[in-house]
């Protein structure tokens, strides 16, 4: 009887309260859809980026075979050119490393850093070499390419070789097939099967959408920033891990990370368009706190990114301050993503069972 | 009101039962433990172990062998469900099941942890005695009947499970806040036709109200005869409901199956005696009723149990603060889908001779669900920094070619921590050297405090 009595109190109470908290847009709250909010990145944001990263890489196809036939100044500052576009253009969709993008290993094939030098001279010279295999991760993709395109005396360095042409040749074909598949599964009904995978376990599209926004971030913040200023290694910085210490474009690149993910948290289109994003899931949660936090977090970041030079060493010799305050921020910004809005959201990080607790 | 005797006497066919439908669950659960692939990513894989407090000596075995005591959980189910060697298999997968629960708090679930308990009490109780090999072939004498507090401390068991999760759930933020409901439900708002109901508040605080009504007071209509058909309706259609709606693997239906221990003695003879001309089973009872003494020491021993049992789950109450956000006393209380918590802990290691400080990537030492449970729970936190301690104390560290020697280094943590709908608020501050914390069951006074 007393738990009756007690029952029936609370249930005054919570009456009593949930009136007094209604308010004109309540209603809302049931509006938003997540299905459409992946339709829109689908369509919006994601398609068209790839498609643009497949292009530019074609680009950088033909202007390479443009240098081994003039071989001269100009044809290799155009493959520079071509090569800094489609770098570019591959991190804008770095970030989607689920379903197509991760049976072909899309990150780690086409971005992974320090390359290591003496390995793709020695691939270069061996013409056995299998580029598919793990251990010649560190030795393709842009930051092989890179190597090759913009060290020292780089023009004679491939004139003088033809081992090394070929080696630019086999990078490139393997890069363009990578790019080329996942660009077509995209647009063979992934990305239908994307914008309708709305569920809450932890293989959904909407999950994984999740899981690498955050992981993006986090890699930005530490692989980027964190690792080259020293922030592991007891303060001092450590200039071989720097992304791109030949091209000399690291900050440039670490922009365009935070662009890419900042759109992606906003809706906004690949035609500038804002539409459904993580910010309106939020809003509809009545979460405005946590997107303006997010929102001002990128801004300030990309203020500080901009009053840098894009050379990351050049700014650990001469501001070091700066880089660390920008590195606080960055750090910052994961509580927001990584606690508060995927708590917001209820994402299941793990698939085993639960109860919750 | 009739004072208890626990000579009274019911039929043993409840207790068969409940043998047979534990048998068959266990050995389902561990079969899919094991093809899931768990036993590699939970027990195999990680570097480090978060042992429980005065247990941390229960170590894992090393690789491939620890699929040793999952064969020895079959094993034992399977003796269980067919009652050969039956005292040998209970006592085998009781063994083995905790062995492995108590090797990481990160793979901590209330109903693992009912799973054990049960265990314990099967060991007990002779539920070989009829419809088993082992009275087939003779090796225990077949009983018709047990004392009643057999079944009883069965029921009671669950009775725990379910009143204890209704008593957790009386707080503000369940009942007042419907949350963490309205969180996990609103994620189901893109189900067709239900979703937009989902993603409405009021769904949330009727789900809460109704949860909480259920867990508190399903027992009592379990145990009255005209209620219980009307009751087992709920039961069902609650484990579902939760089961299709939130990731809890076997347990709906564990606990729809081990109710019935709340049917009536026919019920279950009902049920016996038709799987007996199925299986074309015949026994001839003798009926040789076990000595009163040992009857007698049972249910001496089952009141020390009863009573451990109710005392556990409030010793939170020796803690000041909040219970969710410290999470003193918070194990072993049946405070099941109580708590949406999710945090980020940044850990540093500082070095005294260059002053220098290194921040940690908690990936390279955690799984990504280690992680993600340490960061929430204060007890792993401190567990955590002591391993990242012993880890870089004495070490020589090479950066740039050059050599560091660490020495006695201090740690320290950034911790955040979302409860239950509310904003993130900072737990640790970097101040506090973790490593200088002592891990033990002592309030941790240290903590921040959580603003609701």
């Amino acid at each position: 009887m007393k738990l009756y009595s007690l029952l029936l109190i609370l249930f005054i109470l919570v009456t009593a309260f949930s009136c007094k908290k209604k308010n004109a847009n309540e209603d809302e709250v049931s509006d938003f859809k997540k299905g459409e909010m992946l339709t829109h990145i689908a369509n919006q944001i994601v398609l068209p980026n790839f498609l643009n990263l497949q292009n530019s890489v074609s680009e950088l196809n033909t202007s390479w075979n443009q240098f081994k036939t003039v071989q001269d100044d100009a044809s290799l500052e155009e493959l520079q050119m071509r090569w800094q576009t489609a770098v570019l253009s591959f991190h804008k969709v770095k970030v989607y490393e689920f379903g197509p993008s991760m049976n072909v290993g899309l990150r780690a094939a086409l971005g992974t850093f320090p390359t290591d030098t003496t390995k793709i001279i020695t691939n270069a010279g061996n013409a056995n070499t299998n580029l598919a295999l793990l251990e010649n991760i560190d030795a393709i993709g842009f930051p092989a390419l890179e190597f090759i395109f913009f060290r020292n005396n780089a023009k004679n360095e491939l004139i003088g070789s033809t081992q090394m042409q070929t080696y630019v040749d086999n990078i490139l074909t393997k890069m363009t097939a990578e790019v080329n598949s996942v660009n077509a599964a995209w647009n063979g009904g992934y990305s239908a099967t994307f914008g309708t995978s709305t569920g809450t376990e932890s293989t959904s599209g909407f999950s994984q959408l999740m899981n690498e926004f955050c992981k993006e971030y986090e890699l930005a913040k530490n692989a980027k920033l964190g690792i080259p200023i020293g922030k592991q290694s007891l303060g001092i910085p450590q200039i071989s891990y720097v992304e791109s210490p030949y091209a000399k474009i690291s900050l440039l690149i670490l922009k365009q990370n935070v662009i890419t993910l900042r759109d992606l948290f906003q809706g906004k289109g690949a035609n500038g368009i804002d539409n459904l994003g993580m910010d309106d899931y939020l809003l509809a949660l009545e979460k405005s706190s946590i997107v303006s936090t997010i929102n001002s977090g990128f801004s300030s970041i990309l203020t500080d990114l901009n009053a840098l030079n894009d050379d990351i060493l050049i700014e650990i010799q001469n501001n070091p301050g700066q880089l660390d305050a920008l590195y606080t921020k960055m750090q910052n910004l994961v509580v927001a993503i990584k606690t508060d809005m995927t708590s917001a959201f209820g994402i299941l990080i793990t698939y085993q069972d639960n109860d919750g607790d | 009101m009739s004072i208890y005797k626990f000579s009274d006497r019911i039929s043993i066919a409840p207790l068969v039962v409940f043998r047979l439908l534990f048998g068959a669950l266990t050995l389902y659960g561990t079969l899919r433990f094991i093809l899931k692939g768990w036993v590699n990513e939970l027990y195999i894989e990680p570097q480090f172990f978060f042992g429980f407090y005065g247990l941390e000596w229960v170590k894992p075995l090393s690789g491939s062998l620890m699929y040793l005591p999952f064969i020895l959980m079959l094993l034992g189910s399977l003796g269980v469900l067919l009652g050969y060697y039956y005292r040998l298999s209970i006592v085998c997968f009781f063994l083995s099941f905790t062995y492995v629960e108590l090797l990481d708090k990160t793979n901590y679930l209330n109903h693992y942890y009912f799973i054990s308990l049960v265990a314990f009490l099967l060991i007990w109780l002779p539920a070989n005695a009829s419809f088993s090999l082992d009275a087939k072939l003779g090796k225990v004498s077949v009983r018709k009947t047990i004392p009643k507090f057999y079944i009883q401390i069965l029921q009671f068991q669950l009775a725990c499970v379910y009143v204890f999760a209704g008593i957790a759930k009386l707080n503000t933020d369940w009942l007042l806040q419907a949350e963490p409901l309205f969180t996990w439900l609103q994620s189901h708002r893109d189900m067709p036709l239900v979703g937009t109901f989902f993603s409405q508040k009021w769904t949330a605080y009727a789900f809460s109200w109704f949860g909480c009504a259920y867990d508190l007071f399903i027992v009592f209509f379990l145990l009255n005869n005209k209620t219980r058909p009307f009751a087992y309706f709920f039961v069902i259609a609650f484990h579902l409901i939760t089961g299709w709606l939130f990731p809890i693997g076997v347990f709906p239906i564990v606990m729809i199956v081990l109710t019935l221990i709340f049917f009536s003695e026919d019920f279950h003879l009902t049920f016996i005696d038709k799987l007996k001309s199925i299986l074309k089973y015949n026994e001839i009872s003798n009926d040789s009723s076990e000595t009163n003494s040992n009857a007698k020491r049972l249910y001496n021993a089952s009141i020390l149990f009863v009573i451990l049992q109710i005392v556990i789950p409030f010793r939170y109450l020796a803690y000041p603060g909040d219970l969710f956000w410290n999470e003193e006393g918070f194990r072993f209380s049946w405070r099941v889908m109580l708590m949406h918590k999710e945090g980020n802990a940044t850990f540093y290691i500082r070095d005294k001779n260059t002053k220098g400080e290194i921040e940690i990537v908690n990936s390279r030492y955690l799984t990504k669900r280690q992680e993600e449970q340490m960061s929430t729970q204060p007890d792993m936190i401190i567990q955590f920094a002591h391993f990242l301690k012993n880890e870089f104390n004495d070490t020589v560290l090479v950066i740039n070619n050059k050599k560091y020697r660490i020495e006695n280094p201090s740690v320290h943590a950034n911790v955040f921590v979302a409860l239950n709908g509310r904003p993130s608020q900072k737990m640790i501050d970097k101040k506090i050297d973790l490593s200088r914390k002592e891990y033990n069951l002592q309030h941790r006074a240290w903590l921040e405090n959580s603003n609701k």
